[in-house]
C-alpha cells in the first residue's frame, strides 16, 4: 500500500513545478503545459483520494478534468496561433495589443 | 509496488522539472510526454486503470501531439536548427537500439506469452473490471448530467478553436486595426 501522504506531498510538487513553470517562463506554449502539470498534480490527488476511499467518484472527476484540459489546450493553442498570426511572437510579454 | 510507486515518482518530478526549465519547447513537450506517461503508471499502482488509459489516450496521444503541432509550426524560422538537432549520428544508434530492443520485447511476448504477476503481492479484490465497472456506474448512473455537459463543452471547445484560428479571423481583426 502506498502511503497517501507521500502521494499527496508527489501531488502538491507537481503542482508547484506548474505553478514556478507558469510564473518563471515567457513562452506562452511552456506557460500552457506548465498548466497541463498543475491539472496532472490535482488528477493525481483525486485519483490516490478515489482509492483511498475505495469510491469511484474522484475517478469520474479525474475524468472531467482531463476533459477540460483537453478542451482548455485546444482553445488555448488557438488562441496562440491567432496570436502568432498577429504579431510573430509567443511571448507572454509581447502579447500587449489588448493593453491601454 | 512501492518501489514502482517511489521510481515513477521520481520520473515524475525530474522530468516535470525538465519541462519547465529547457529552452526548447520541443525538448519540453518531449519530456511533458515523459511526465504524463509515468503519471499514468501511478494511476495503474493505485487501481484507476481507466483513467490511465485516458491519461495515455488523450493526453499522450492528443494533447501532446497538438503541442507539437503548435511549435512546429510556430518556430518556422528555427526548421533548419530543428532539422540538425535530428540529425546527431549519436542519436541515431540511441534510437535504433532502442527501437530494436523493444521490438525485440514485443516479438518475445507475443511468441513465448507473459506470465501474469501481480502488482501487489497481497491478493488485491479490487480487480481490473471491478474498478473499470465501478467507474462506469458513477459516471453513467451518478454522473450522466455532467457527461452531457462535457461533450456540450468539447463541441464548443471545437468551434471555438476552429473560428479562433481561422484565417479570416486576424485578417480582420488586424485590418481593424489598421483602421485605426
Amino acid at each position: 500500500m502506498i502511503n497517501p501522504v507521500h502521494l499527496m506531498a508527489l501531488g502538491a510538487a507537481l503542482f508547484c513545478i506548474g505553478m514556478l513553470g507558469f510564473l518563471i517562463r515567457r513562452n506562452l506554449i511552456v506557460i500552457f503545459m506548465s498548466i497541463e502539470l498543475m491539472l496532472n498534480a490535482v488528477n493525481l490527488n483525486l485519483v490516490a483520494f478515489s482509492n483511498q476511499f475505495q469510491s469511484a467518484h474522484g475517478q469520474v472527476f479525474a475524468v472531467f478534468v482531463i476533459t477540460v484540459a483537453a478542451a482548455e489546450a485546444a482553445t488555448g493553442l488557438a488562441i496562440l496561433i491567432a496570436l502568432y498570426r498577429i504579431s510573430r511572437a509567443v511571448n507572454a510579454d509581447e502579447a500587449r495589443i489588448l493593453k491601454w | 509496488m512501492e518501489l514502482s510507486f517511489y521510481i515513477l515518482g521520481a520520473v515524475v518530478l525530474v522530468s516535470s522539472l525538465m519541462v519547465i526549465t529547457r529552452r526548447n519547447p520541443m525538448h519540453s513537450a518531449l519530456w511533458l510526454l515523459v511526465t504524463f506517461f509515468a503519471l499514468a503508471g501511478i494511476y495503474l499502482l493505485l487501481n484507476a486503470e481507466f483513467v490511465a488509459a485516458v491519461q495515455i489516450i488523450i493526453y499522450a496521444g492528443g494533447v501532446i501531439v497538438l503541442y507539437i503541432f503548435v511549435i512546429m509550426l510556430v518556430d518556422l524560422s528555427k526548421e533548419a536548427a530543428l532539422r540538425a538537432a535530428f540529425s546527431k549520428p549519436r542519436q541515431t544508434l540511441f534510437a535504433v537500439v532502442f527501437a530494436f530492443m523493444l521490438m525485440a520485447v514485443v516479438v518475445w511476448v507475443s511468441l513465448r506469452g507473459i506470465v501474469p504477476f501481480s502488482i501487489e503481492e497481497v491478493a488485491a479484490p479490487a480487480s481490473a473490471a471491478d474498478s473499470t465497472r465501478a467507474f462506469a456506474k458513477e459516471l453513467f448512473l451518478t454522473y450522466l448530467y455532467p457527461f452531457e455537459v462535457a461533450s456540450v463543452l468539447l463541441l464548443v471547445a471545437m468551434i471555438g478553436s476552429v473560428v479562433l484560428a481561422r484565417r479570416g479571423m486576424v485578417a480582420a481583426s488586424s485590418g481593424e486595426k489598421k483602421a485605426r
